[in-house]
Formats: structure tokens, C-alpha cells, sequence
């Protein structure tokens, strides 16, 4: 089951609204390498692990993508607090403002709501845990798009260490990865799908 | 300490007994590694005990008080609690 906790993993705190820099960042929350769908991912892919130390990762990091979610929602939401009219539609974001006002929705930063196609739960463990490796890979890029693009200290401090925590978690599935080629029957050189056979 | 130095105390004492937590996914034999989460989780434990006691429950399973300060504003999301 899962259980709330009232505070963030990381604090976040913007004294200054800026809706453009929502409009980019909202990338996080509903995009192809956003939090939700790694979220999504792990805990998805979890179920068809053999092996209990992958069952423990992927429940813990996917636990914390969910966490990481409600960071990229509280960046968002703060970027978008006590907007008049004329700031909206000078940040360009008007097309955002008409269809949710200032509500947080899973979007990319194109406006596409989010879609479950942008990850997979393929049933075996080195064709999950690839694509686990390959996502933080993608997601790392992003929050080194979304640093280049943003100027403010109070908006990059928590991006970065979600940026970190990026490294970390590819980290971690490369030593699932190798613990589970070590597992794997010495005879499959080429270590393929063990889960099903 | 003010609400902010607490906060941030038990977080950092939170999150370092959960990226230990990660290493020991994958590396459950690794003594130093349990040693060392034992004792981010220790003190976690006790920075929450302060914690809570101070501004109220941070989950809502916990004894209940004399009221029901789990609704209680500020919500992680807003910048008052960070």
C-alpha cells in the first residue's frame, strides 16, 4: 500500500512567479521522460522481476519518482501564484491559462497531455531494466535543458537535485543490471529473457 | 531551531537513510552500508519525533491529539512549509 508523508523530499520555495518558466518545467510532470511516467514505470515493471533485490529498487525508486512528482507540481504550482492577466499573456501563457486556468495538469511542455506510451513494461527483466537506464538518461537531458533555460536560484536549486537524483538512479539499475546477468544461467551469453521461460 | 532548520535537518537525516536505502537494494550484505542507514535512520527518527511534536503530523496514521491538526495549512506544495 501507500502512505502519505506531508512534506516534500526536497524543500521548494520560489519567491518570484514565472509563468514561462512553468510552462517549461510543467515538462516534468507530464511529459515522455517526466516524473509520472517513471513513476508509472518502476512500479509497473516491478511486478514480473525475478529477483528480490530488483522488486526492492524498483518499488523504492518508483516510490520516490512519485515524490519527485509532487516536487515538479509545487515548482509549477509556485511558478504560477498571484498572475494578473497582462503577465500571463506576456509569458505566453495563455494557451495553458484557457483550458486549466492556473490548475496543474499532466502536460509536456508542447501542451500534449501525458500518454502511458511514453514508457513500456515489456515482462523481462534486461528489456525493463534497459529501458529503465535509458529513462534516466533521458530525464537527466531534460533537467539539463530546463537548467539552460532557467536563471533563477530559487527555481535551480530544486531542479538540480532532481537532476542528481537522475545519476543516482541510473546508477542503481546499472548494478541491477549486472547482479542480474551474474544470475543469469552461465550458458546464456547473450542474456535474454529469463523471466518467461 | 525554527521550523525551517528542523525541517530541513530531518530531510537531509531522511534522505540520507533512504539513498542508503537504494545502495542496499542492490548490495543487501554490505555491513557499513547498514551500519551507516541504521544511523541516518536514527536520527531521522528523532528529528521527526521533534518535528511533529512542534508542527503537527506529518502522516495521518500517527496517535491522534487533542485536535485534528493533520488538516492544517501549510500543504508541502505551498512555500510556507519549505
Amino acid at each position: 500500500m501507500f502512505h502519505y508523508e506531508k512534506k516534500l523530499q526536497y524543500p521548494v520555495n520560489i519567491k518570484t512567479p514565472n509563468p514561462r518558466m512553468a510552462k517549461i518545467i510543467i515538462a516534468q510532470y507530464g511529459g515522455p521522460d517526466g516524473e509520472l511516467g517513471a513513476s508509472l514505470r518502476y512500479l509497473s515493471q516491478r511486478y514480473t522481476m525475478p529477483y528480490p533485490e530488483l522488486k526492492g529498487l524498483l518499488t523504492d525508486i518508483g516510490t520516490e519518482e512519485l515524490g519527485h512528482f509532487e516536487m515538479i507540481g509545487a515548482i509549477v504550482y509556485q511558478l504560477t501564484r498571484n498572475l494578473n492577466i497582462e503577465q500571463i499573456k506576456a509569458a505566453g501563457f495563455d494557451a495553458y491559462f484557457v483550458d486549466h486556468t492556473t490548475g496543474i495538469y499532466t502536460v509536456a511542455a508542447s501542451g500534449d497531455p501525458y500518454t502511458a506510451s511514453s514508457f513500456a513494461s515489456k515482462g523481462d527483466v534486461i528489456t525493463d531494466l534497459h529501458e529503465d537506464l535509458a529513462a534516466e538518461q533521458k530525464a537527466r537531458t531534460t533537467y539539463d535543458n530546463i537548467l539552460r533555460l532557467c536563471d533563477d536560484p530559487d527555481v535551480a536549486d530544486p531542479i538540480r537535485f532532481l537532476r542528481q537524483r537522475e545519476v543516482v538512479h541510473y546508477q542503481r539499475f546499472g548494478e541491477g543490471l549486472a547482479l542480474t546477468v551474474e544470475k543469469l544461467n552461465t550458458q546464456n551469453f547473450y542474456a535474454f529473457n529469463p523471466s518467461f521461460d | 531551531m525554527n521550523r525551517t532548520q528542523q525541517l530541513w535537518q530531518m530531510t537531509a537525516d531522511q534522505f540520507s537513510a533512504f539513498d542508503t536505502q537504494l545502495y542496499l537494494d542492490t548490495h543487501p550484505h554490505d555491513r557499513n552500508a547498514l551500519n551507516l542507514f541504521n544511523k541516518y535512520q536514527r536520527s531521522h527518527q528523532r528529528a521527526r519525533k521533534d518535528f511533529e511534536a512542534a508542527h503537527g503530523p506529518l502522516s495521518s496514521d500517527m496517535e491522534s491529539y487533542d485536535s485534528w491538526r493533520w488538516v492544517n495549512d501549510p500543504w508541502p506544495w505551498e512555500r510556507e512549509a519549505n
